[in-house]
């Protein structure tokens, strides 16, 4: 293994392992799987930022399965300093609460092309505007 | 009720956006700076260098063609996943002190990409590094922090070897973007830090069954900044709820005229072409 492979970012926990985390671990591990996938995408690693993307997917459903739709405990983390924890929590929430769905606007609005998160933010806006993505 | 209506009880939020267009320009305008600075201080400067004529839309720069500023540079930069030039003596350079204006605080920022004083073995971290610069740079001055106080922390000053090597890459990424026809013309002449673009993808078109008169036709293809390439690569590959499972797999069955559509948007978003 060459240094720059060994740079490589290692996880990841099966969806058992997910469903056992109490609220507190997940969000604790939303937001490391966030600051992750900013660091795939420095690296250009598109396996793992789809791949930490499934997993954020897999998150999403468990809290949704729990009692009281647990999702709503991402809500605080529309607000966090990092960009990709702002844009994965926002993205999470978008039906429990109107306030990601005013992050992921202004996210889309930053005149920062280079930043993944405005892109994705962008798609994403315009999906739910046009109607072609309904969050549920 | 439209979404604007509700905005103000965003104020504080808002007020960084609106300051971000401008912190925006002025970082590109210091980077650049940054990297005249240090063309200007190689030693094979040369005021007699050719530059592009006035009225084109580069009129007054420097051409890279016939030597001058820019040629210690290399003429073909490695592609990722190549050999790196990695490792080799760090140059003994000047000192950068720069003061733009006075510290106006700002929200936490984390914490800067560090630019070690010789370049890291591999070219892929030293890609990274190219890559986090910028990025950092520009997500920190969008987060209310004066650039003065960026530069420290990033450790421009120990960081030459990253415009040494990586110069064309970090200028091509910051340069603005262009129309169509400029990048359609910009194929027929290579520039370091550039790559040639489908703007139907290549690869895809094949598998389609496109003919390839057509995928690589002038019509199709563009000069743009390798970074931008890169952008724009991962936004057909990455996963996503709006072209599910990847934009590249949702245009598989999709028309040319469908994918020409929205590989331009795609340029268009990524700052590569004006809209």
């Amino acid at each position: 293994m060459n240094n720059a492979d060994s740079e490589r970012i290692e996880f990841i926990p099966r969806k058992e392992k997910i469903k056992k985390m109490t609220n507190e671990n997940i969000i604790e591990y939303f937001i490391a799987l966030s600051k992750k996938r900013t660091e795939a995408d420095s690296y250009m690693d598109i396996y793992t930022y789809n791949k930490i993307y499934k997993i954020l997917q897999v998150i999403e459903k468990e809290l949704k399965s729990r009692p009281g739709d647990q999702r709503s405990i991402l809500i605080p983390l529309i607000f966090h300093p990092n960009l990709q924890v702002r844009l994965n929590a926002s993205l999470a929430t978008l039906a429990v609460t109107p306030d990601a769905l005013m992050m992921l606007r202004a996210i889309a609005a930053l005149d920062v092309a280079w930043e993944p998160e405005q892109i994705e933010a962008l798609h994403s806006v315009e999906a739910i505007d046009e109607g072609r993505y309904i969050p549920t | 009720m439209g979404w604007e209506h509700t905005l103000d009880r965003w104020d504080p939020y808002l007020q960084e956006l609106l300051a971000l267009k401008a912190d925006i320009l002025a970082t590109q305008f210091i980077v650049r700076a940054l990297i005249l600075r240090e063309t200007l201080r190689k030693a094979n400067f040369d005021p007699n260098q050719p530059r592009s004529p006035a009225g084109s839309p580069n009129g007054g720069q420097w051409t890279r063609e016939g030597g001058g500023p820019s040629s210690g540079l290399p003429g073909s930069l490695p592609q990722e996943g190549s050999e790196a030039p990695a490792g080799e003596s760090a140059p003994q350079r000047p000192r950068l002190h720069i003061e733009i204006w006075p510290s106006a605080g700002g929200p936490p920022l984390e914490a800067p990409p560090a630019i070690p004083e010789t370049p890291p073995p591999g070219l892929r971290s030293q890609l990274r590094i190219a890559r986090d610069v910028v990025r950092w740079l520009v997500r920190g001055v969008s987060m209310g922090h004066p650039v003065a106080r960026l530069l420290g922390p990033l450790g421009l000053e120990a960081g030459f070897w990253l415009y040494d090597t990586y110069e064309p890459l970090i200028s091509e990424y910051l340069a603005p973007p262009k129309t169509l026809a400029e990048l359609q013309q910009d194929v027929q002449t290579p520039r370091p830090g550039t790559d040639v673009h489908h703007i139907v993808e290549e690869a895809a078109a094949k598998a389609a069954g496109f003919p390839a008169s057509r995928i690589n036709g002038p019509e199709n293809l563009v000069r743009i900044s390798r970074f931008r390439h890169e952008l724009i690569n991962r936004e057909y590959a990455r996963a996503n709820r709006t072209f599910p499972p990847t934009l590249r797999r949702y245009l598989e069955d999709k028309s040319w005229d469908e994918r020409r559509e929205i590989g331009i948007q795609i340029m268009i978003e990524t700052g590569t072409l004006k809209p």
